[in-house]
């Protein structure tokens, strides 16, 4: 009798307790996640902007003020599952730009990284120049900092982190703990949540979430990029050093992005 | 019981681990406070006391516990979050003694019931821009140095900000801010800090701005936020640079040139002088853009860039005079342009003045291949030019509201000249028998006026990509010249040769006066095609007033020959329409349409009382494709097809008597020709292999072509008059190609290019024998390599080497085929102790041809030595010799026709240069100072 009654208890327990969960917050495992890339390209042409290249690039830049608004804004999306998550680019079908003055690399830069939280490994499809490489490494180690400020993305609760990567690039990342998987945009993974917002103040980019869909996500459409040459991190940062080793320290400095 | 033992097991395992490693484990189990409902998913975080940052991180499990191994001695922070509830924070110790740390229940509480207590919501700092304004000025409150930007916003009434940064304004508060439009984060001071100081600001405005959603849908969901956007001062720029260089050389060469610019906020003066007789005449690429107007830079829409360079002897693109002869300059500028209104309105104006005087001989030798015979011809040609010019210039910009700006330019140019040339020339037949020969001399003094006003108002419509733009344009050329025409021309006639003298003065009075208007208008059809819709209207009216006077038997010229003075008066109307179509789709780029034009002419010749009137429709179709596989990969396919309407000249020529042995007749029957162009390249460059290809080529046809029928006497005296000719059409083609790439192992850059181009053209010849067509062909295979190496700060070198192979045939006449070559190199090394050696070299060779039997070959070869003084490398000393070797002789040669020319004309030859350089420049608050 007694034990009937501890089963009793223990089941009603059981039955409550699930039942209140049900009331619980519910927590996000697999979906997709539209986001917003911000690029602040008057502060990013003005940057470039020094003594000896102003006689053309002011005017070129006065031209581009003119002819476009000062964020240059692309979709990228993020589909993940507890295990895995791919971040690609919408296609674009506006034109090129023409103007090499009023060109930015970082704002330009679209990698494909399909990341794997189980191995904490990447491959990351990236553009250089002319050349497609496919990155496969360990996922960026982030010495994150966690604050106590937080601010609402796509509707979701977000703490913010902050962290140096590359040396000197100073991020500002807004996760959610409402989404179990500790992934976010570009490499950028590691936080106790999803990564809805992420900011480089000092590069005027930012990547905010626009919306957070859950819906079941099939092994197809996390499909890692194939296409490209294979090479790791340290390779791809070799091969770039080679070709522009002639041009100086300032140069190299500028092709950093491509590790970004 | 099975469980028990598994736990355990479990528990010595990772007791063992931890005692080896001394890892803890830290444990517990969430739940709701006021309901102890169990919290699965909660989030568990242990981040380092010391600066936050992320140690280690998990979840909750089903049943709210969880477990956090692995983790080392040291001051910890644990932070247990769940969505919507307070966040539980406690600090705790691990040392060895603790392995681990068990927290039990850790009961979370609602955010409803602690909000303040713990967390701070709502950003400190944040993002955006719209709406209704206030705006603060700066200027108005306090600022101790240095004091951060929350302390000027302190200030500003109704505006509070709490410990945390929180602002609060006009009692609601500021969840976002902005610098400059874009979202302010904030800096961890402890990873990075960006001073953001109050003196920086420039303004702050607060507005209510629709949330991003309304903003991005446009429907305006009543949803309104705070925001604060904080404009910082552009950044503070004043400061002056400037040159200061002068040099002296052997054969009486010298150059000076001094440069000034000072700038302060948007304001920018320059002031340039330049002397000297080496051929530097004006500023260079790099001084224009710095001392003078922009180097003639233009930006399209899309960004593209294109230099256009002027084209006078002042104004050439790298400053050096290209001309022949010895140029003594002295040519000086100011500059001046201001943006102001918040860069509403901008002015940019100029003023320059400069004489040029240039002195020289040229003496032509050439062979005219005639059914006839042959004629050899010698030119001698003795100048001296001198010219004195002064342009102001002024472009005043506004934008008159967002959409509506208007662009106001004004030049106006006097210029005053002197000219005096001298002529011995000779003709002979094959049998060096003489034919004709003549001996001139000509003066002139001219004083020419020019204005142009401009204005051109663009405006945005409401659509986007609608726009509409006039341009009104009004122009006045003056031209008065007063001159000499002193001859003594001999020619062989059946009674032996008849010498005859002309002695006249020439005053000429020309003034033009023209208007024009042009509207566009532009119409996007869909997000990818456009369409611009154009119509211009031109009026021109122009007087030419030349009259010739023979000398009266006082010595003054005051005889009138009506032969060789007219006057008349020109009345041209041109209405023109089109409408040209713009496709553009990702890589694709299509263009097609056409413009059209009627053209009325009315031409009076006063003397003889006589009006011609004209009228022409002239069409230009156009059509393009271009394709960009990428930003470094295009393919452009073009045609364009245009009438060629007759010139005056070739109509009604004003006849003169300058050359008698070389006259143009008129002929009023010319219709235009039609000349059709097909152009095609194809470019790719990859950077990382520093590969490059280019392909281009371009044919193109002329049908019904205007062409000159040159009648010839057997004394040589030539009568040119053109005609249409509709039986051949006139073609040209070039091709050239380029293929280059780094050469890894040897750490250079190599190319290779091949090049070819052709013409084929018709004229009649008519000598005393008989009529003839001729068929010119000309055409130059070419190929070379090239080499480049660069590396910063040490050394580059370039140089070129390639054959030529020339191919000249008429079908009256002989060939002149003949091969060539030519190089080119230059170089920079840097030495130790700041010398730096520049030079570079052009090699010409020109190999024998069946007509001409003489090679030539040149080799100009220039070098510097120079060595930069001071902390700065502000002082420059350069030892320069110029054309080493002293091989300079100015050379061309030409083939027209049946005409072979060739010509040789006196150039800047060696010289040794000294000179000294300096370069001085003060920057910012006056800290840095060059000298």
């Amino acid at each position: 009798m007694k034990t009937t009654s501890k089963y009793t208890v223990l089941f009603a327990v059981l039955f409550i307790s699930t039942d209140l969960f049900a009331q619980n917050i519910h927590f996000v495992q697999n979906g997709i996640i539209e986001f917003e890339k911000r690029s602040n390209m008057y502060a990013l042409i003005k940057k470039k902007i020094n003594k000896d290249n102003e006689s053309w690039i002011q005017p070129a830049f006065d031209q581009y003020k003119k002819n476009n608004p000062q964020f240059k804004v692309s979709k990228s999306t993020l589909t993940f599952t507890k295990d895995k998550s791919l971040y690609k680019w919408a296609p674009s079908d506006e034109p090129l730009n023409n103007s090499w003055a009023t060109n930015d690399l970082f704002a330009d830069l679209k990698n494909t990284v399909a990341t794997n939280f189980d191995t904490q490994s990447s491959i990351t499809q990236k553009a250089v120049y002319e050349e497609t490489y496919l990155v496969k490494d360990s996922v960026r180690k982030i010495n994150w900092k966690i604050t106590d400020e937080t601010r609402e993305i796509a509707g979701y609760e977000c703490r913010r982190a902050n962290a140096i990567i590359m040396d000197s690039v100073y991020v500002v990342a807004y996760y959610s703990d409402q989404i179990a998987v500790s992934g976010g945009p570009e490499s950028f993974t590691g936080l106790p949540g999803m990564i809805l917002g992420m900011a480089l103040p000092h590069e005027n980019i930012s990547w905010f979430a626009t919306k957070v869909t859950e819906i079941s996500v099939s092994e197809k459409d996390l499909v890692a990029p194939t296409k490209g040459k294979p090479t790791t991190n340290s390779g791809l940062t070799a091969i770039v050093t080679k070709a522009f080793k002639n041009y100086g320290n300032e140069t190299l400095s500028e092709l950093k992005i491509f590790s970004f | 019981m099975k469980r028990i033992l598994l736990l355990l097991c479990f528990l010595n395992l990772i007791s063992f681990y931890v005692k080896a490693q001394s890892l803890h484990t830290i444990k517990g189990k969430t739940i709701d406070t006021a309901s102890t409902i169990i919290l699965a998913g909660t989030s568990i975080a242990v981040l380092n006391a010391k600066d936050s940052t992320l140690v280690k991180f998990t979840r909750a499990t089903e049943n709210g516990s969880f477990n956090l191994s692995g983790i080392k001695n040291g001051k910890f922070i644990l932070l247990v979050s769940y969505p919507k509830y307070a966040d539980f924070v406690d600090h705790f110790t691990l040392d060895s003694t603790n392995l681990i740390k068990d927290y039990g229940k850790i009961s979370l509480t609602g955010m409803a019931r602690i909000l303040s207590d713990v967390i701070v919501k709502g950003n400190r700092s944040a993002i955006k821009i719209k709406g209704d304004t206030t705006e603060f000025d700066p200027k108005a409150y306090n600022i101790e140095p240095n004091a951060k930007i929350e302390d000027l916003i302190k200030q500003f009434p109704g505006f509070q900000i709490d410990k945390d940064g929180k602002i609060t304004a006009q009692g609601k508060t500021v969840p976002k801010v902005l610098v400059d439009g874009e979202e302010f984060f904030g800096d961890d001071p402890t990873l990075v800090t960006k001073n953001l100081r109050a003196d920086m600001v420039e303004s702050v405005q607060l507005y209510d701005k629709a949330s991003d959603q309304a903003s991005f849908t446009g429907i305006d969901d009543g949803e309104k936020t705070k925001t604060l956007n904080i404009k910082l001062k552009e950044d503070k720029k004043n400061g002056y640079f400037g040159k200061v260089q002068a040099g002296i050389a052997t054969d009486k060469y010298y150059q000076g040139q001094g440069m000034f610019n000072k700038f302060w906020g948007k304001k920018k003066f320059s002031a340039y002088g330049i002397l000297g007789n080496n051929g530097t005449v004006g500023l260079g690429w790099d001084d224009r853009d710095k001392y003078g107007s922009s180097g003639g830079l233009t930006i399209s829409e899309d960004g593209g860039m294109y230099f256009t360079s002027g084209g006078d002897d002042f104004d050439n693109y790298d400053g050096r005079y290209n001309g022949q002869g010895l140029p003594v300059a002295r040519t000086g500028g100011l500059h001046f342009d201001s943006k102001w209104n918040k860069d509403k309105e901008t002015l940019n104006t100029n003023y320059k003045i400069g004489s040029i005087r240039v002195k020289g001989d040229r003496n032509t030798i050439s062979q005219n291949n005639l059914t006839s015979g042959i004629q050899n011809s010698t030119s001698d040609e003795n100048y001296d030019n001198d010219m004195f010019r002064q342009k102001l210039d002024a472009t005043y910009e506004i934008k008159l509201d967002t959409t509506l700006t208007l662009k106001v330019s004004l030049d106006g140019a006097l210029k005053k000249s002197k000219t005096s040339n001298n002529y011995l020339t000779a003709t002979n037949d094959g049998n060096n028998a003489f034919l004709n020969s003549s001996n001139r001399s000509l003066t002139n003094a001219v004083d020419d006026q020019d204005f142009n006003m401009n204005a051109l108002f663009t405006k945005k419509l409401k659509k986007k990509g609608r726009t509409l733009s006039l341009n009104l344009n009004q122009s006045i050329t003056k031209n008065n010249s007063n001159g000499y025409l002193n001859s003594d021309n001999k020619r062989l006639t059946a009674n032996g040769i008849v010498d005859s003298l002309t002695n006249q003065l020439k005053i000429n009075d020309i003034a033009n006066n023209a208007f024009k208007l042009n509207l566009a208008y532009t119409e996007p059809l869909s997000k990818t095609l456009t369409v611009i819709v154009n119509y211009g209207l031109t009026t021109m009216n122009g007087k030419s007033d030349r009259r010739s006077f023979n000398q009266a038997a006082n010595g003054s010229y005051n005889i009138l020959d009506t032969l060789y003075s007219n006057n008349f008066e020109l009345n041209q109307m041109i209405n023109q329409g089109g409408a040209i179509f713009n496709y553009k789709k990702g890589k694709t780029v299509i263009n097609f349409g056409s413009k059209f034009s009627e053209v009325n002419f009315k031409q009076e010749d006063v003397y003889h009382n006589k009006t011609y009137i004209r009228n022409f429709i002239n069409y230009m179709p156009q059509a393009s494709y271009q394709y960009r596989f990428s930003q470094q990969k295009s393919l452009r396919v073009s045609y364009t097809g245009n009438t060629n309407q007759p010139s005056l000249d070739q109509l009604q020529p004003v006849r003169v008597n300058n050359d008698p042995f070389n006259i143009t007749v008129g002929n009023q029957d010319l219709r235009p020709s039609f000349r059709s162009n097909i152009n095609a390249n194809y470019n790719s460059y990859k950077v990382l292999t520093n590969q490059s290809i280019y392909l281009s080529g371009s044919y193109s046809f002329t049908t019904n072509p205007i062409i000159s029928d040159v009648t010839t006497d057997n004394i040589g005296k030539s009568t040119y008059r053109s005609i249409n000719y509709n039986d051949k059409m006139q073609t040209n083609f070039y091709i050239y190609s380029q293929f280059s790439r780094k050469i890894s192992f040897l750490d250079m850059n190599v190319g290779v290019n091949l090049d070819a181009n052709g013409s084929s053209s018709y004229n009649f010849i008519t000598t005393n024998l008989n009529r003839t067509l001729n068929n010119t062909k000309n055409s130059t295979y070419g190929g070379g390599v090239n080499i480049s190496k660069y590396k910063e700060k040490k050394y580059s070198f370039y140089g070129r080497f390639g054959p030529t192979y020339n191919i000249s045939r008429a079908s009256i006449g002989s060939n002149s085929d003949g091969w060539g070559l030519s190089g080119y190199y230059s170089g920079n090394l840097q030495l130790p102790k700041k010398f730096e050696i520049n030079t570079d070299g052009e090699y010409q060779y020109n190999g024998k041809t069946q007509v001409l039997t003489e090679s030539f070959r040149r080799l100009i070869w220039n070098a510097t030595v120079s060595k930069k003084f001071l902390k700065s490398e502000g002082l420059k000393t350069s030892f320069t010799v110029n054309d080493i070797l002293n091989q300079n002789v100015g050379f061309d040669r030409s083939a027209t026709n049946t005409t072979i020319r060739q010509t040789s004309y006196t150039t800047i030859k060696r010289y040794f240069m000294f000179s000294v350089a300096w370069d001085f420049s003060k920057m910012g608050g006056g800290v840095k100072t060059q000298k």
